[in-house]
């Protein structure tokens, strides 16, 4: 305790240098917790925008990711509404949602293009939530009695086609036989994903109408969409087992804009975590030495009493390590400060590349990347520190005490 | 009874790759409880001599005894730990720590030996009213007076009782008065505590505290005898 306390009385001793070793240490831990935590912010959200988009778990033929399909849903599922009653008997679930995907050709009888279709359950947009934005006209409904065939398009492919809501389109393409097959359907709503190119190209009908288009009552997969998102492993592992004779995905397999993102983010933000730590501890090494250089005749005197020499270290040690840990309390609470901030007053981020929408720029405070950034810098401190304090320590006793 | 004796100690110094021998074969001895003054002129090899007393320093040849037991070739941290129980130091710039309070500093010894607070309390207390400065304790060195500082040092180097204590011209930095009342302390109390001090100076009127006078002259030991009959111009010369 001595020791500590003649460690804080030693900071004092030139207390600009001390303040501002202190202040870098605190903004390279807020650099830390605001890069980490933005980076978590975009993790989180990439991944429940990918949950949300197929499902926690994703059940399908087991040949349809890995071959490619002769006609319309070949490696199609099956009996999915039964599928879905079982599956909906276990408590982790807390909905399933059966897809549809289809392509063909949409046309307001004067202009053809090509588009990429789902037929999807009404409940969709209930079970997923927000996952793109309504432009014009309404989404479907659970409660509504849907007779006639609707769609939903894209903001581009409305454009493209000079549509709005209500006016009719026509669907073409190939039935499960080979056989071509249309059918017309009203704009229901105009929306748009954030993607220009699948706003160019988007269409969504309700499941049957896709299935009586394409003649089958097949589906291209379930989504099955859990309570918890920390269930998600154990409950792939739990459909892996149960339904040997089906394709069963996590989420992740197929999230690849998650995944490129996160590895993209993983290096960017560890380089520059590398960068704030190396300044740290240049700044700390240099505090430390300018400090030993200033004190050799006092650790003369110390080590001539009969100081040993790693106590004299430990000393030194222990007044980096309170920058460490000061400048780390301050740069913890610059980044709650900083992330309160972000949520009071809003910043908006410019949209990602490939994509329309900006979004809400937000920085998480996580109290393990506190743990450990406050422990790195600590550490760092101590190591800078004993780098730079081993040189005055290790001078002789008659040399130090003579030092000018 | 021999607390510290040295045989043939020589050292040498480079300076710019030329060997400088500081001291040449000194044979010593100090005994358990006497004041003992080390004079002669500037460069004579007094600090030297009481760095390698004070086991600071290594001498290139020769043996050190500390009670008769050599302590020629023990490690380092032998050494340090001889010091730490048993040598006390005064030093001409005191080197008290700047950021203790004058407390502190006399504690800082019975800090090193892991004592009692209780105890340490009653060592620094009376020490500090030995020398005089009970009412500076609170005060950190900067506010005190060169006089005051070198009492500080002075309790500080008899806290632990040590059994020698290295005084390397504890005076040069202190006015006439002060210097003879330092010296007259140090002896006081070194006699009270039974630590032998080993005091280097120039000022011949502090010799006649002393219970014997070493002189040294370009490295050798040129007399070693009682005080009496030694006169100013034979310390200075």
């Amino acid at each position: 305790m001595k020791w500590l306390l003649l460690a804080w009385s030693n900071l004092g001793r030139n207390r600009r240098r001390t303040l501002a070793t202190l202040m870098l240490t605190a903004i390279g831990v807020t650099g830390i917790m605001a890069t980490s935590g933005f980076a978590l912010y975009t993790y989180e959200s990439l991944q429940e925008f990918a949950m949300r988009d197929k499902g926690h778990v994703i059940l399908t033929h087991p040949d349809f990711y890995s071959e490619q399909e002769d006609f319309p849903l070949q490696y199609g599922l099956e009996e999915a509404a039964s599928l879905q009653r079982t599956l909906l008997g276990d408590e982790e679930v807390r909905d399933t949602l059966a897809t549809v995907e289809f392509s063909g050709l949409i046309t307001n009888g004067d202009k053809s293009t090509i588009f990429l279709g789902e037929g999807v359950e009404p409940e969709l947009f209930q079970v997923r939530g927000p996952v793109m934005q309504l432009n014009d006209g309404r989404l479907f409904g659970v409660s509504e009695d849907n007779t006639d065939a609707q769609a939903l398009i894209g903001q581009s492919l409305a454009n493209n086609l000079k549509v709005g809501v209500g006016d009719g389109l026509t669907l073409m393409s190939t039935t499960v036989d080979g056989a071509l097959n249309a059918i017309d359907v009203v704009v229901r709503g105009i929306v748009s994903t954030g993607v220009p190119e699948m706003d160019s190209r988007l269409v969504m009908t309700q499941i049957e109408d896709a299935q009586r288009l394409l003649n089958s009552d097949r589906v291209t997969r379930i989504g099955v969409y859990l309570s918890d998102n920390d269930d998600a492993d154990d409950y792939y592992r739990q459909l892996v087992e149960a339904y040997p004779e089906l394709g069963v995905t996590a989420w992740h397999e197929r999230a690849f804009f998650y995944k490129s993102v996160r590895n993209l983010y993983n290096r960017i933000f560890g380089v520059m975590g590398v960068v704030i730590l190396a300044m740290v501890g240049f700044a700390i090494f240099n505090t430390a030495s300018m400090s030993v250089m200033e004190r050799i005749r006092e650790i003369g005197a110390l080590a001539a009493m009969g100081t040993r020499r790693r106590e004299i270290l430990r000393l030194f040690l222990m007044e980096a390590g309170l920058i460490g840990g000061l400048g780390s309390l301050v740069g913890l609470a610059l980044a709650g400060l900083l992330s309160l901030g972000l949520m009071v007053f809003e910043v908006q981020m410019p949209p990602p590349p490939g994509q329309t929408e900006g979004y809400p720029l937000q920085v998480y405070w996580s109290l393990q990347v506190a743990w450990i950034s406050s422990a790195l810098v600590i550490a760092l401190s101590v190591l800078a520190s004993g780098f730079a304090t081993l040189k005055g320590v290790r001078k002789p006793i008659v040399e130090a005490l003579n030092y000018a | 009874m021999s607390l510290l004796r040295t045989r043939q100690l020589t050292k040498s110094y480079h300076l710019d790759e030329v060997e400088q021998r500081v001291l040449t074969g000194v044979d010593l001895e100090l005994v358990a409880g006497e004041f003992v003054g080390l004079v002669g002129p500037s460069g004579c090899g007094k600090t030297t001599l009481l760095n390698l007393c004070g086991l600071i320093d290594r001498p290139d040849s020769g043996q050190l005894f500390w009670h008769d037991r050599e302590l020629t070739g023990q490690t380092q941290a032998y050494l340090t730990e001889l010091r730490r129980r048993t040598i006390g130091f005064v030093f001409q710039d005191f080197n008290l720590i700047p950021v203790m309070s004058a407390w502190d500093n006399i504690a800082y010894p019975l800090m090193l030996l892991g004592m009692s607070g209780t105890e340490q309390k009653e060592r620094v207390r009376s020490l500090a009213e030995a020398v005089g400065i009970d009412t500076l304790l609170d005060k950190r060195p900067a506010r005190l007076s060169g006089g005051q500082r070198q009492r500080v040092a002075i309790a500080r180097a008899l806290a632990k009782r040590p059994e020698l204590i290295i005084a390397d011209e504890p005076t040069a930095s202190l006015d006439e008065d002060t210097a003879l009342t330092v010296v007259e302390l140090l002896r006081d109390l070194g006699r009270q505590y039974g630590s032998t001090v080993l005091v280097a100076t120039h000022d011949a009127r502090l010799t006649r505290w002393c219970d014997r006078l070493i002189r040294l002259h370009h490295g050798h030991l040129v007399h070693n005898s009682t005080t009496e009959g030694v006169t100013a111009g034979e310390v200075l010369v």
